[in-house]
């Protein structure tokens, strides 16, 4: 009888143990990693001060259009036209040029940059004399805007000059700037 | 004196007859007693569609996800990078994702089990887990505190990065720590 016995405790000491081990709780766990790389935005804004063009679309977001509407050298009177997309026409003996302003806008994030280069560019060749701030463009070369460029709320105002030469055929016109931002 | 000695063999010969005549046996006897308590598991699971992916430890209490390369301005809102959709705010990126976490009972009559959460981090992001910011203590309980038992209970999580912090490889970096406990 005394055999029986002992076998009895060794059995409840080890069904204790395991209910020791057990409990009305459970843990668990979701480890996550993850890169964040640095970005900029760059965006197109109508210049509300004097000389900004209309943007017809884009306006806010990085890819813009503006419209010139229907110019002429001796039919359309100098001056800014409501009617073209508030461009200004003038005119010069060897032809006429319109000028009008764009705001750009440079946002970043998660950047450590304090300011930015901005270049533009345009980008198919025509026979029109185009210029952004005074500097003259040349088709596929970038020309720099500036590199202090300030972040946030600043705006960069650039302006664009295109003169069209007594030369250059009637019809539709069209090019593209393509402007390029650079954190420093 | 002879006589008597004769007696007494004969006695103990009919002491050991009897003996003999009988079977041996003997009787034993084990008593068990024992304690079971109930006990419930924890599994963070994938969700059947969409939500986070995990790389590692799906179906088991330990599991892992990493964010692919993520940026403010160059990933489109609304994309979905490694399962979590990429939002944002004026000054924030934001990364939403879900999980599921299923929790398994066993020899326990509750009827359901309250989910809280912790975070591991210090990588300056805000981590909630629903509608809950998480923080290095326990939560109060997720859900109303009454998830049902042996389904997955999806779980999403919220990971908001500041625009002002820096880009890095290990931009987010925590673990969420999850602690369910029968109701």
């Amino acid at each position: 009888m005394t055999k029986p016995l002992v076998l009895t405790a060794a059995t409840m000491l080890l069904f204790g143990a395991a209910a020791r081990a057990a409990g009305p709780s459970a843990d668990g766990s979701l480890a996550l990693t993850g890169e964040v790389d640095a970005s900029v935005a760059m965006i197109f804004h109508q210049h509300t001060l004097g000389g900004g063009i209309s943007l017809d679309t884009g306006d806010g977001s990085g890819t813009a259009t503006s419209s010139l509407s229907t110019v002429s050298k001796y039919g359309t009177p100098d001056g800014q036209s409501a009617d073209g997309g508030n461009w200004t026409k003038t005119t010069q003996s060897d032809g006429f040029t319109l000028t009008g302003v764009v705001d750009v806008q440079v946002f970043k994030a998660n950047n450590a940059s304090s300011n930015y280069t901005l270049d533009a560019t345009l980008q198919t060749a025509d026979n029109l004399i185009w210029k952004i701030n005074t500097a003259s463009m040349v088709n596929g070369s970038e020309t720099q805007l500036t590199t202090l460029g300030i972040y946030g709320g600043s705006r960069f105002a650039t302006t664009i000059a295109i003169k069209i030469p007594n030369t250059e055929g009637a019809g539709s016109k069209s090019n593209t700037i393509v402007f390029t931002v650079t954190c420093n | 004196m002879k006589k008597n000695l004769v007696f007494t063999a004969a006695i103990a010969l009919f002491f050991g007859g009897a003996a003999y005549a009988t079977n041996p046996s003997n009787n034993g006897t084990l008593a068990l007693t024992g304690e079971v308590d109930g006990s419930i598991a924890l599994q963070v699971l994938a969700l059947e569609s969409g939500g986070i992916t995990l790389t590692g430890g799906g179906g088991t209490s330990a599991a892992t996800a990493a964010i692919a390369p993520v940026s403010y301005y160059g990933t489109a809102n609304n994309a979905i990078v490694s399962g979590f959709t990429k939002t944002s705010d004026s000054t924030h990126i934001i990364l939403t994702g879900g999980f599921a976490v299923q929790v398994d009972k066993a020899n326990i009559t509750s009827s359901n089990y309250a989910l809280t959460a912790s975070v591991t981090s210090s990588d300056g992001n805000a981590w909630n887990l629903d509608t809950v910011n998480l923080t290095s203590s326990a939560s109060t309980a997720l859900l109303s505190g009454t998830s049902s038992y042996a389904t997955p209970v999806t779980q999403t999580l919220i990971v908001t990065v500041p625009t002002s912090a820096a880009a890095s490889t290990t931009a987010i970096s925590g673990t969420v720590n999850l602690t369910a406990t029968a109701n």
